[in-house]
């Protein structure tokens, strides 16, 4: 039998995810005409491909989607739990094909979280906060084109902490659909697809560093 | 470099693999985790009924912006899809959303076996004894799934 509960947290769970990434929503941005909301950075990647929205197939005002602002974002937001570890195909064992599955939490969806349904109901921020305390945190920056810094979304940037940690000279994100390489002996960032000549750089600063940098926003939501 | 799989294709695979739909199973390969593994039994009440059908998906690099790559390998007589097992349905081509999920793509598929439509057809000649003879195509369709979809 499904409780009134049960019911309850997969409404909640529903309204939280993303369509596209299906992940906790990120910096969730609604598109202006049909007010369909997704994380900014997958909706950026759906409006730069000139897609329509996901859901009603209404358009999507490319500008307001590239302009968009929020004035009250928390620069130092923590990554949504619900996040799993990307699986990573193993480069040095021989089989390049072979894919090492980690052990995850499988359904972190299923098992009841009290303190995240009472946070639904106030703003987003506050979720992340309650459901995801930030344990002694370094962030990744990228130089923005004209000057100063913007930090990579939270999710990219654990994935980019892993590679970094696990001591790879190089690895491969995707932001806003587009893949990435972020070359950590050159400190550089650059579209894989266009090539080196669009490099940026990045660069891992502890949270001290963080306050000092006058950091615009984060992966291109600014304040 | 190995380049990481997303997360939401992990999440797809979870779900797919503890939730599967009624009459569909996908399971990725176990070299590549792009690539699935798919089977669906022929809707009751439709000239595929006591059949399952093998098919193969893909997803590309691009997945989610763009489409999976969906392709029966079983033989089929049916008017929308071709002799090489490629299909004609519009959510895999222009009306892709990367809303639409690996489960949405297969349930379509399962719908499109329940409702042929032989006014898009991709394989003409299927399609064009399906509108003259619609009683000949089902029979032809039902001999097809004895002969070539008995797991």
């Amino acid at each position: 039998m499904t409780s009134q509960r049960t019911i309850l947290r997969m409404n909640e769970q529903i309204d939280r995810q993303c369509p596209i990434c299906q992940c906790d929503m990120l910096l969730p941005v609604p598109i202006p005409a049909c007010n369909h909301t997704f994380c900014y950075p997958c909706l950026k990647g759906v409006s730069m491909q000139n897609m329509d929205c996901p859901i009603c197939r209404g358009p999507i005002d490319h500008d307001s989607i590239v302009r968009y602002k929020q004035p009250n974002i928390d620069l130092k937001m923590p990554c949504p739990l619900d996040s799993p570890q990307p699986i990573r195909t193993r480069p040095n064992n021989g089989d390049a094909n072979q894919v090492v599955v980690k052990d995850e939490p499988i359904d972190e969806d299923v098992k009841p979280d009290i303190n995240a349904l009472r946070a639904g109901t106030s703003n987003n921020a506050a979720v992340a906060q309650n459901v995801a305390p930030p344990p002694a945190q370094n962030y990744w920056l990228y130089q923005g084109r004209s000057r100063g810094w913007w930090r990579f979304d939270p999710r990219t940037e654990k994935d980019i902490e892993e590679a970094s940690s696990n001591n790879m000279p190089i690895t491969e994100v995707v932001i806003c659909g587009s893949r990435y390489i972020i070359d950590f002996s050159n400190s550089i960032q650059y579209p894989k697809d266009k090539g080196i000549n669009m490099k940026r750089n990045i660069r891992r600063v502890t949270s001290a560093e963080f306050d000092s940098l006058h950091v615009k926003g984060i992966a291109g939501v600014s304040k | 470099m190995a380049g990481a799989l997303p997360r939401r294709i992990i999440k797809e695979t979870q779900r797919l693999l503890a939730d599967p739909v009624p009459g569909i199973s996908a399971n990725p390969d176990e070299s590549n985790a792009r690539y699935f593994h798919v089977m669906i039994a022929g809707p009751d009440e439709s000239p595929f009924a006591g059949g399952v059908f093998k098919l193969e998906l893909f997803l590309p690099e691009e997945y989610p912006m763009a489409a999976p790559k969906v392709r029966f390998m079983t033989k089929i007589y049916h008017p929308n899809i071709d002799k090489l097992g490629r299909i004609c349905l519009d959510i895999l081509k222009d009306k892709w959303s990367p809303a639409l999920q690996i489960r949405t793509v297969l349930l379509s598929i399962q719908a499109l076996l329940s409702a042929p439509n032989p006014e898009d057809p991709l394989a003409t000649d299927v399609a064009e004894q399906w509108k003259t003879n619609e009683a000949e195509a089902i029979k032809t369709a039902k001999q097809w799934t004895l002969a070539y979809a008995q797991a």
